[in-house]
């Protein structure tokens, strides 16, 4: 589990540190394939880097 | 033990120390976190309500715990582009939701909002999923930035 945190002004969710799973799955065998490399904050669509713990590389 | 109505006679001063904190405590009040709540709050009677800044989560103590109230069924929607580097290979961008929208991990739908190429095939679909946000998967058969489209909903 990661925690991400968009600080673009004016967004919603700027300084709310949120839990993600950044875990992705190979589709074939549904088995955790590393982690994804790109957070996209929802509200305001602005990539996110803050990432801390399991960060996303 | 829940205080109860307090009850005023006409005309009677109402000072700090029998008013101020019941009435303080009968409220709903607003802290940074659950932790700044429990550390301002530590005595709640049954009953109290507070309210979460951080994750804009309006909660109730009931037997001895602070519970979220339910907030009726919430859907949130939206898009996020996946960079798809590799043709048939799965690609993926998580995304946030606006804080507070859920208190547990929704259920997602997604898809892909364009049709596949001539002869090929693109789908999406979504993965990892927390109150928080979850994450896109992607893959198609020639290389794109990929727009997917979703919905989730919850409470």
């Amino acid at each position: 589990m990661s925690t991400v945190t968009c600080h673009t002004e004016g967004c919603d969710n700027n300084g709310v540190p949120l839990q993600l799973d950044l875990t992705v799955y190979d589709p074939d065998t549904g088995q955790p394939a590393g982690t994804t490399s790109t957070v996209i904050c929802g509200p305001c669509g602005q990539p996110i880097t803050d990432i801390q713990d399991g960060a996303a590389s | 033990m829940p205080t109860g109505r307090i009850q005023v006679a006409p005309g009677q001063t109402i000072v700090s120390a029998g008013w101020g904190n019941p009435l303080w405590d009968h409220s709903v009040q607003a802290f940074a976190s659950a932790a700044d709540r429990d550390n301002q709050f530590p005595a709640p009677q049954p009953g109290a309500m507070s309210f979460t800044e951080d994750t804009k989560t309006l909660w109730v103590f009931v037997s001895g715990a602070w519970v979220p109230v339910p907030t009726g069924m919430r859907i949130v929607w939206g898009s996020v582009a996946v960079p798809i580097a590799t043709a048939n290979t799965a690609a993926s961008a998580a995304v946030t939701f606006p804080a507070g929208s859920f208190t547990a991990a929704p259920f997602i739908v997604a898809g892909i909002s364009t049709g596949p190429p001539a002869a090929g095939s693109a789908f999406a679909w979504p993965s990892a999923g927390t109150a928080s946000g979850f994450t896109m998967n992607a893959m198609r058969s020639n290389t794109s930035t990929q727009t997917c489209w979703y919905i989730a909903i919850g409470a």
